[in-house]
Formats: structure tokens, sequence, C-alpha cells
């Protein structure tokens, strides 16, 4: 649908080139803009004339024109003054705001089709074919999905529309009331950076021009159509993960939660931001014979030939360096699950390990 | 334009955290305020608060006497410029700061006239048929308060508007807000995480850690008299410098022993300690870089705040130079001539202004006398 501000600006235009004063109601009647202010009674003249069969008719020193869309009637126009040159201004306001409807429906065609491609809804054949028809082009596209928790107004809204309104492959529509989804053309944009500061971008354009607090999330790369799908499902879970995880950034993409995301962030939450990469020897053969005494001091004592007291120093300079009493069964638990996500993580980062070496 | 009051605010987000913790400010009309502290204190929390962004947890804000704390954000007159703004690149300088007004269905010719104002203060008249590719990083800046400047609010809320553009351009554009201040002749709100910025634009700096105010005073006031040990560290660049000393009081005169070294109090500090019950314990002794010297002339006019210290690093800055030292092992800096002979590894003699030594509790970090 055409927005109403879009409207408002139309009808001035028309008002400075034709010197007639216009309004326009929607199909109930409402009145959406207006460069005069219509009284009561020319409101209830409106809906009078839309029972009417009438296509035009003159009321109240008004000229009334009705603006059809596929066959429905989508707006009613009022043109103020009634000589003959508002009504020849008005027959054309209303020609012209039908053109421009019906483009606009295109793009809420647009708004359809990307949505339906986020869904994953269609088979294939029909998303191409659609696309072929709204001349959407492939292109590599990232989902963002926008959400704000108090609503995304028609501001909020047109704001993102406008910013993202000058490249045609970028695709925007409105998902509910609190969330919108963008799907942004980033064949140019190689840099994942340059993927996060557009995300900031738009929570900051949304902020200070729509007065609204929005969350961003992202999801992976795109490289055709039918993998939108994808992407839209990353960012949601960006968004839900994201919130949980880093609760205080309004911009989070997939890829920094993808599972070895969530590993590193598991151990930023055991060691704080000194995470141990590796442990020299002694200080590894003492932790793992300490577990595999179930924590028994003068037992792990005895296997390692040390002195009591010593093994005592060992762990206390342990608990100094990782945060953790391991004699503890708490944190001893914590940590052998924080040394099975490091080894992990290693084994990842290292793939092809040679078979004679062990994990640690 | 709007006088701000803020009444015991807190901020505890869903997950539980506290990032505001009983704020209480009191802002006047016309005011150039900034708020400076740490990544993570609480800056932009308190900002988007006042803005209506994020809501209140407890406690009242006010703008111009009337509690808007259930006002909707587009009812509190307020507009907002931030780091990452977005110019809309398919329209021209003049759509940019007419777009706002336009959705907000304000008439054509009203619009016409403040986008025209606005780029009178901004003095970017002759960019408003550009389009924003065709623009230097300033001039987009300048479009971006722009877009705030059309709305006419009775507050500027800015969440470190300069921090994405380089080091040269952010001292520029510095200068050009503070004048726009004066022309606009509104109360604005200023958040950075940069205490030489807050040092060079505000008149009034509130200073932040941890959700907490730690200080609210004039740029002078804060250099010359911080309250606490984290604001004393915090302004000023090089850093004030630390050290655990001991106080001892005899026949009446009050000294501090570091390591080796004796430094004799003015009476007036003296005294503050006498009373506050410091004879016999730690202190921690705080002194501005600054403030110490290595010139003969300065050893011989502060005798009583003389000192030996090993140099351990040297660096020019111009007509000055940077000494770093170790004292009893604990790092410290000064400024001094550039003309100094002092070079790493030497054994120096180096005077303190005792007049401008800090002294602060140990236990509680505040300040007892300046
Ligand atoms: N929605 C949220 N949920 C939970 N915690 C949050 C949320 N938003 C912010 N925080 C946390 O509140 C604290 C204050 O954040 P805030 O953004 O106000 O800091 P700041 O002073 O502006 O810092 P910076 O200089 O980094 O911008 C931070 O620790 C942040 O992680
Ligand atoms: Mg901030």
């Amino acid at each position: 649908m055409l927005s109403d501000w879009k409207l408002q600006e139309m009808l001035e235009e028309i008002e400075e080139i034709s010197g007639v004063g216009m309004g326009i109601c929607n199909g109930r009647g409402e009145l959406l803009a207006a460069v005069f202010t219509p009284g009561e009674e020319i409101r209830e003249a409106v809906l009078q004339f839309i029972g009417s069969m009438a296509e035009s008719q003159k009321m109240l020193g008004c000229h009334f024109f009705k603006i059809f869309l596929d066959g429905e009637l989508e707006y009613v126009l009022l043109a103020q003054a009634d000589g003959a040159e508002a009504y020849l201004a008005g027959r054309m306001a209303a020609c012209q705001i039908r053109g421009v409807a019906g483009a606009c429906r295109e793009r809420l065609d647009e708004g359809a089709f990307l949505r339906d491609a986020l869904l994953g809804s269609l088979p294939e054949a029909d998303l191409l074919c659609r696309a072929k028809r709204l001349h959407i082009g492939n292109a590599q596209r990232v989902v963002f999905v926008i959400e704000a928790a108090g609503g995304l107004d028609e501001i909020a809204m047109e704001t993102v529309r406008m910013m993202f309104a000058a490249d045609s492959r970028d695709l925007v529509t409105e998902l509910d009331g609190t969330t919108a989804a963008l799907a942004k053309d980033v064949g140019r944009m190689k840099d994942g950076r340059e993927l996060a500061e557009l995300a900031e971008m738009i929570v900051d354009t949304l902020r200070a021009e729509a007065l609204v607090n929005a969350r961003v999330g992202y999801g992976g790369r795109a490289k055709s159509l039918r993998e939108l799908s994808r992407s839209y499902e990353e960012a949601r879970t960006a968004l839900e993960v994201g919130g949980v995880f880093y609760a205080g950034r309004s911009a989070v993409s997939y890829g920094e939660l993808g599972p070895a995301g969530l590993c590193e962030i598991f151990l930023r939450e055991v060691f704080g931001e000194n995470v141990p990469e590796r442990f020299d020897e002694e200080t590894a053969v003492t932790i793992r014979t300490f577990f595999a005494n179930n924590l028994n001091i003068s037992e792990t004592a005895r296997q390692l030939y040390v002195h009591r007291n010593t093994l005592v120093y060992r762990l206390e300079r342990i608990e100094r360096e990782l945060g953790l009493d391991i004699r503890k069964f708490e944190d001893a638990m914590l940590f052998q699950i924080a040394w099975m996500v490091i080894a992990h993580l290693e084994r990842q980062k290292a793939p092809i390990r040679k078979p004679q070496e062990k994990p640690i | 334009m709007a006088s701000l009051s803020l009444r015991n605010i807190c901020k505890k987000y869903p997950n539980g955290f506290e990032a505001v913790k009983d704020f209480s400010l009191e802002i006047e009309d016309q005011e150039f305020i900034i708020f400076v502290g740490p990544s993570g204190c609480g800056k932009s929390t308190t900002l988007r608060m006042i803005a209506g962004l994020e809501e209140i947890t407890s406690g009242e804000l006010a703008i111009d006497g009337k509690v808007v704390n259930d006002v909707e954000p587009k009812d509190r007159d307020i507009a907002m410029v931030f780091q990452n703004y977005a110019l809309y690149p398919h329209m021209t300088v003049f759509d940019n700061m007419a777009f706002g007004l336009k959705l907000r269905k304000v008439p054509k010719a009203e619009i016409k006239k403040k986008v025209e104002e606005a780029a009178k203060i901004l003095g970017i008249e002759d960019l408003l048929d550009r389009k924003p590719k065709a623009l230097s990083g300033g001039q987009r800046q300048r479009v971006a308060m722009g877009q705030a400047i059309v709305r006419e609010p009775k507050v500027f809320l800015m969440d470190e508007p300069l921090s994405n553009l380089d080091a040269k351009l952010r001292v520029q554009m510095r200068s050009e807000i503070a004048s726009l201040h004066q022309r606009l002749g509104a109360t604005i709100i200023y958040v950075t995480h940069d205490q030489v910025e807050a040092m060079t634009l505000g008149t009034r700096i509130v200073v932040l850690k941890d959700g907490v105010i730690q200080q609210v005073d004039s740029p002078q006031k804060l250099y010359r008299e911080p309250d606490n040990l984290f604001v004393a560290g915090f302004i000023g660049s090089p850093q004030m410098n630390f050290l655990d000393a001991s106080c001892v009081v005899e026949g009446g005169r009050v000294f501090l022993k570091f390591a080796e070294n004796t430094i004799a109090l003015p009476p007036e500090k003296g005294e503050k300690l006498i009373a506050g019950g410091y004879g016999g314990k730690t202190v921690v002794l705080g002194v501005r870089p600054e403030d110490v010297d290595d010139a003969p002339g300065a050893l011989e006019e502060h005798k009583e705040g003389v000192f030996c210290a090993k140099v351990t690093g040297y660096e020019l800055l111009g007509s000055e130079a940077l000494l770093y030292y170790t004292v009893g092992g604990t790092g410290m800096t000064a400024k001094v001539d550039a003309s100094t002979s002092a070079r790493t590894g030497d054994s120096v003699r180096l005077a303190l202004e005792v007049g401008k030594i800090h002294i602060f509790d140990k236990e509680t970090g505040l300040a007892v006398a300046h």
C-alpha cells in the first residue's frame, strides 16, 4: 500500500500545480492525507458516496472520485472547489494516484515473494518463475532480521525501505508487527566487518529516525534465492541465541554463534578472558592423575611421587591461573567439560592429526 | 528548550544485569553536558532511557518538570545522533534532511523552511542538491546532525557521534559541535568514552563507572580535585601515577614514606591526613606526570618532594619528553623538559610538587587531600 506520507506529498504537489486542494480517504472512508481540513459533513458524504454506484460526484462544494485497483475500491479522492478546473485536476490526480498505487502493489508483491522465499514454502520452480515475473535477479544475499520488541511502526518500516531503496537487488519485507526482514545484496561486501557495520547502522538509524529500539540478527551468505530460507533461519537463530549470550549487543551474526562460537562463549564463561590454550606437562599430568583418583589428594600425591604439600601447592597455583578450584567437585566437573571443549576446538582447528599424537 | 531531572534512576536488564544504579542528576536548560566512562559503564543505556528507547526500571525522569517515564519516545521532543548513521543513498542532502519530517507529514513549505534553516546553521547550504556519495566524511556527519536539527527538539542526545571519523576530522568536528551548541541554544547530552574529548567539549562532565556516577564537575575540577582513585586515573593523559606510601606524623608535620624516600607534606594537606586519622597508616599517593620534574631548578625549588628513581624508558614528544621510571618496583611516568639528560638505566633524583599531589584512602579509594 502507498504510505500516507507519500500520498500527502503527492497531494501537496498537485495543489502546487493546479491550485486545487485535495484529500484522500481509503475504501472505508477514513481520511489518509489532505491539504485542507474536511468538515464532519464531508466525511459522511464520503461514506454515502462509497455506498453509491457513482464513479464521481459533486457534493458540498467538492468533487468526489473513486479510485479502483484490480477492480476493487482503493481510495476516494476529494477535490475542493467546484469549477471545471477542479474537476479536471481531480480526474488527473485520480489517474496519477491509480498509477502510483499500481506500481506500489508490485512492491507489495515483492514483499510477499520475499516472505515466501524466506519461509522456503515454495517449490523451486515456482520461486524462480515468480522471481522472473518480478524482475528479481540472482545475487549473493544475506538475510537480516530486524526485531523491535516495541513494534515496528510505519515510520520504522519506511526508514528501512528507504535505506535500501537505491539497489533493486535489496529486498525488504515486513514479517509481522515487530519484525522485518532485509535480503541484502552483498556481492560487493567481501568483509564480515562490513556486514557487522551495516547491522549496527540499521539499529542506529532506526533509533535516530524512527525512535525505535531494534535488534538485528543476520545469517550467512545465500548464493541463490533458494538459499535465502537458510540465511533467514540463521538470522533468526542469531537473534534468539544472541539475546541470551550477547544480551548487551544489538547486532549479532550467526557466524559468531555456530557451534565453534558457542564453545568460545562457554569457555569465556568458565575462564573469563584468559582461556588456557595448553598446559605444561607437569600441570597436565597432575590434573589427569588427580581426576583419575577421584580428587583424592593423598592418593594422587603417592602416585605422582610428590609430597602432599607439593601437590596442594600445585593445585593452588592451578586455581590462581584458572579461577577454578578443582578440589571442589563442581569446579572439577566444569573443568572436565571445558577441557573437552578445548580439545574439541583444537581438533577442529587441526583436523588432520598424526595417528600417534594423543590429545592432551 | 528544556531542563532534565534524573532522580534515582536504575536500569536492570531482563537478564538481571544492573547497568545503571541510582543515577541522579539535574541538567539545566541549554546545558552541554558530557557522559564519559569506560566501555560498558552504562552511558548509552542512560541515554536510551532518556530517549524512551529503554524502559526505566526504577526512578523518575522529568523533562521541563514533567515526569516522562511513561511518555512515548516520539512525544518526548528529543532527537538522537549516533556514530553509525545512514544517509539515504539515492536522495539529495535536502531530501535526506527532509525525509523524517515527510514521514511525519509535516507540510512541504514548513519542511523547506526547516531544512534551509538547519543547512544554514550547519554551513551546508551549498550541498543541498548533492547525493551522499559526493560528500566528505565531515559533510556527511553534518547532514546526519541536520536530520536531528530539523526536528527542532528540546534535547539532543548524541551517542559517540564522532567515533567513526578519523582523528583529525574528529578534532575539527568537536569544535564545530561546541559552536553548534551555541547557535542552537539547545540542551545537549553528549556521550563519549574518550576523556580527552570530554575534557575539550564539556562545561560539565559526568564520570561513570559500572553504572554509578563517580563525579560531576567541570573539566578543571575533575583534573585538579578528583573525588576518587577511579576519576583520578581516568582523567588526564598520561595517567596519574599511584604509589602506596605510609603516613608518618612527626612533630606536628606529616611525611609520606615510600621505598627509601620521605617527602614532607604542606601543612594544609597534612592537617587533613591527621584529621582523618591516617597517621601510621598506608595511603595512596597520586601524582600527575606533569607535576614531577628532574630539572635542577625544580629539585632546588621542591626540596621537600625529592625522591630517587630508576629510569626504565624515555620517549620524546617534541618540546617535552616522557620519562618512565620505577620507585620501589612501582612503574611511574614523568613529563619533563625534552632537554633532560636522563636515559634508560640511570638512577635519578626527581622532584614532585608537593602542593599538587593527591592523597587517597587505600581502602575506599576516596580522596583525602588534593
Ligand atoms: N539489552 C541488554 N541486556 C543485558 N545487558 C545489556 C543490554 N544492553 C546493554 N547491556 C549491558 O549493560 C552494560 C552497559 O551497556 P552500555 O551500552 O550502556 O555501555 P556504554 O557505557 O555505552 O559502553 P560503550 O562505551 O561500549 O558504548 C554493558 O555491560 C552491556 O553489556
Ligand atoms: Mg555506548
